[in-house]
């Protein structure tokens, strides 16, 4: 009876997972990639066993020593060993990458959803009785509506004192036409704001207001402004450093790289979200979906989501390589991770001194660096072919 | 298209307010100024001094009034001093003694990266899955995970310190000028009082003091021609001193190939990158050339391989290459502060991270505008160079 039924069975197609894994495969480098990064990763994860040394083990009689069996990389400036300084480096600079990456992935795809989805739809920030939206939104929002409009009113008037305040410190420092030119400007565009919130309407394009952002963010040129906000914010004098310094402690610059290097980071995830979403919610079955009575927020990650997943997953994958490398460049100038803790970039940090003593001390963790982010690269370049075979360089 | 254009200009004020704002509100959020710093050097100075100075600078007030007041200024191009650079103004600093070394080591690296990268991209896409397309390939990719700063670093420890061929930083050797002094000398000591054009020839005033009268009696001196003064207005000179300094070619050309020996290394090794890149899009942009009918009609009445690679297929594949290099020229003011500070090169990446560590802040918000002002302009260029060379693009 079984081999009967064997031996009909018609052979099924190949599921699109399995044709995935199939392309995946196929591309060698890639393959090879994922091994060499499985292998990184758990280095790194049992550094602490893995580790001949503490990594912050000093010993000033040794300096700068050549490979020998005790310490296999040498070691550094202060004695230290460098293989066990490498290992444990990994797992920052790891960690560090693999973090920024996800929570960039995370903020950029909600607002390329949010960009995407509502493009062309404003939202209503504020509405009054002089404005056509007033009878509409009255029956939109029900028994509500009254409590919201006050809600919005509270914030618009908030935001006009805070306006008018500023108005008056700036116009205090001048003196005769100056600060009654001031005065005059100020209130005036306060006013204008007054009459649209509480009078008309005032109604803003997420998308426009994303994208005009991105823009701004994308013009800053990048290097020299994540130097000046961690040197910033690793000053402990700052309310924002303290609250850092108290929360973290040691590791402090760990949480400080991750939060600076995913201020820029969202922005290219947002913008491919932004592309793909525009195209997707035009097709049936977000229009099904929506006709079935569906809230924005299930579309958005029900439907839109899991159709680009694709190019997500890829982006995620070259992000954490290239994060690793910025973390790199920003400690190695000096601005990222703080010693005693190692990263594969402020362990370079010392370099220029150390090539004369010795050379090989600086080797290693660039070393480590560009293994990782080479295999980084190839495994997402195999992602991108396997996933999504359309789209070739 | 005009119409466009200026509407993206008027629409670039917000962007650059936007930009200023945040860099400057980030920069005076950071605690202590540099009234602290004349207090830690005067302990004289009292805490009413402290406050009146601070009142006068307008240092008590919030950021924002500051920041009024510093656009103020900054829209009549006045950016403060640099306070770590003998007092200059920053813009002086930042546009006469940085702006060209960066400029220079920028663009050498640029064409040494067009000049491999563009061949080997046409031939791995000739060659396409050739023994050597993989290993351009492979290259290529190494070349855009290697993180530059240690590629130079290994560059140093091989050519500068292992091999001594090349020089470890700095832009010139000690003590190289492309001057060589005249054999005229001062014949008196005193202070220079000016420097004028008279009849064709350079004189130098001198204020030599005269024991008989006890006074300063103005002394000339003759320039002689071609010649640059090697002093200026108020400078004190001393008998024996070169009068004045002028360029051979035999002290300029040791001095170029001085700088040139100190510009290999930086430049190789911020190419790298832009090779890799440059040789996936040239082999990518021919390889779609080829695939097209018009190259297989060029094929099917018998043209020789050579003449349809050549002639038909890598003129159209190195339209869109040539956009992007047009557009590229604006980046290279852009991000060259690792390989900078690596090599020690006196340019703009290592002007702004000084001025960041010293907290002389004037000139990091010259750069960091310039830089933002840039940006912005080739992306405008870049919108418009789409709309020139394809024409179902239209702005209106």
């Amino acid at each position: 009876m079984a081999t009967a039924t064997s031996a009909i069975q018609i052979k099924k197609d190949e599921s699109s997972n399995a044709k995935t894994w199939r392309r995946f495969t196929k591309h060698r480098a890639a393959m090879f990639s994922a091994v060499v990064l499985a292998l990184l990763l758990l280095v790194a994860i049992f550094a602490p066993i893995i580790a001949p040394y503490a990594p912050d083990k000093i010993d000033a009689s040794n300096l700068y020593a050549p490979s020998s069996s005790a310490h296999w990389m040498g070691t550094d400036g202060l004695g230290r060993d460098v293989f066990s300084r490498v290992l444990h480096a990994g797992r920052v600079s790891l960690l560090v990458g693999i973090v920024v990456a996800v929570l960039s992935a995370i903020i950029g795809v909600i607002m390329g959803l949010l960009a995407g989805y509502y493009s062309g739809i404003p939202w209503l920030l504020s509405v009054g009785a002089g404005s056509p939206l007033w009878k509409e939104r009255q029956n939109a929002e029900g028994s509500s509506f009254i409590w919201r409009t006050g809600l919005r009113w509270l914030v618009w008037a908030g935001l006009i004192a805070l306006f008018l305040q500023i108005t008056g410190q700036f116009a205090a420092t001048f003196s005769g036409t100056a600060a009654v030119l001031t005065w005059a400007i100020g209130g005036g565009l306060a006013a204008v704001t007054a009459y649209y919130a509480f009078y008309k309407a005032i109604m803003i394009d997420i998308d426009n207001a994303i994208s005009r952002l991105i823009d701004v963010m994308l013009s800053l040129p990048n290097i020299p402004f994540l130097l000046i906000l961690s040197g910033l914010l690793a000053n402990p004098e700052v309310p924002l450093g303290k609250l850092l310094d108290s929360v973290f402690g040691q590791s402090r610059s760990i949480v400080l790289i991750i939060f600076v290097l995913v201020l820029f980071g969202w922005l290219g995830t947002a913008r491919v979200i932004r592309g793909l979403v525009l195209s997707l919610r035009q097709r049936e079955f977000t229009d099904a979906a929506r006709a079935i009575g569906s809230s924005d927020w299930r579309i958005m990650l029900k439907h839109l989501l899991p159709n680009a997943i694709a190019p997500i997953i890829v982006q995620v994958t070259l992000d954490v390589g290239n994060n690793i490398v910025s973390e790199a460049a920003l400690s190695f100038l000096g601005f990222g991770i703080q010693e005693p803790t190692a990263s594969w970039g402020n362990m370079l940090s010392g370099a220029q001194e150390a090539i004369f003593q010795s050379p090989f001390t600086v080797f290693w963790p660039g070393l480590f660096i560009l293994l990782t982010s080479l295999s980084i690269n190839f495994l997402g370049d195999g992602l991108r072919d396997a996933l999504d075979p359309r789209s070739r360089l | 298209m005009f119409l466009y254009a200026s509407r993206r200009i008027i629409a670039m004020i917000p962007i650059l307010l936007a930009v200023s704002m945040a860099i400057f509100g980030l920069i005076q959020l950071q605690p202590g100024d540099f009234i602290d710093e004349l207090r830690l050097a005067n302990p004289k100075m009292t805490t009413a001094d402290v406050e009146r100075l601070r009142r006068e600078y307008g240092l008590d007030q919030p950021w924002y009034v500051q920041y009024g007041k510093w656009l103020n200024r900054a829209v009549r191009l006045d950016f403060g001093l640099s306070r770590e650079n003998g007092y200059v103004p920053a813009t002086e600093f930042v546009f006469e003694q940085r702006l060209s070394n960066t400029v220079t080591l920028s663009s050498t690296a640029f064409i040494i990266a067009l000049l491999i990268g563009i061949p080997v991209g046409i031939y791995a896409a000739v060659r396409q899955y050739s023994l050597l397309d993989y290993v351009t390939t492979f290259l290529s990719f190494v070349g855009f995970s290697i993180p530059v700063f240690w590629l130079g670093i290994m560059m140093l420890i091989l050519f500068g310190v292992t091999f001594k061929i090349f020089p470890t930083g700095g832009m010139q050797s000690e003590g190289v000028t492309q001057y060589v002094e005249s054999t005229e000398q001062f014949t008196a000591t005193g202070q220079v009082k000016k420097i004028e054009a008279r009849d064709g020839q350079t004189i130098i005033t001198v204020a030599v003091y005269d024991e008989a009268s006890k006074t300063d009696l103005p002394k000339e001196f003759v320039l002689p021609a071609n010649t640059r003064a090697a002093v200026v207005v108020d400078d004190y000179v001393s008998e024996g001193q070169a009068l004045g300094q002028r360029v051979t070619f035999d002290s300029w050309l040791k001095w170029f190939l001085d700088f040139l020996h100190h510009l290999i290394l930086p430049a190789v090794a911020l190419s790298i990158i832009s090779i890799a890149g440059w040789t996936r899009f040239m082999r990518a942009s021919l390889l779609e050339v080829i695939n097209q009918d018009f190259v297989r009609t060029a094929r099917a009445k018998g043209l020789a391989e050579r003449i349809v690679i050549y002639k038909h297929a890598l003129r159209n594949a190195l339209i869109p290459i040539v956009t992007l290099v047009g557009l590229s020229i604006p980046g290279i003011l852009n991000g060259a502060v690792l390989t900078e500070t690596v090599f020690n090169w006196p340019g703009m990446g290592t002007a702004l991270l000084d001025s960041v560590v010293k907290k002389d802040y004037n000139v990091a918000m010259v750069i960091l505008m310039m830089l933002s002002i840039v940006t912005l302009a080739a992306n405008l260029l870049t919108d418009l160079a789409y709309a020139l060379v394809d024409p179902r693009i239209r702005y209106n």
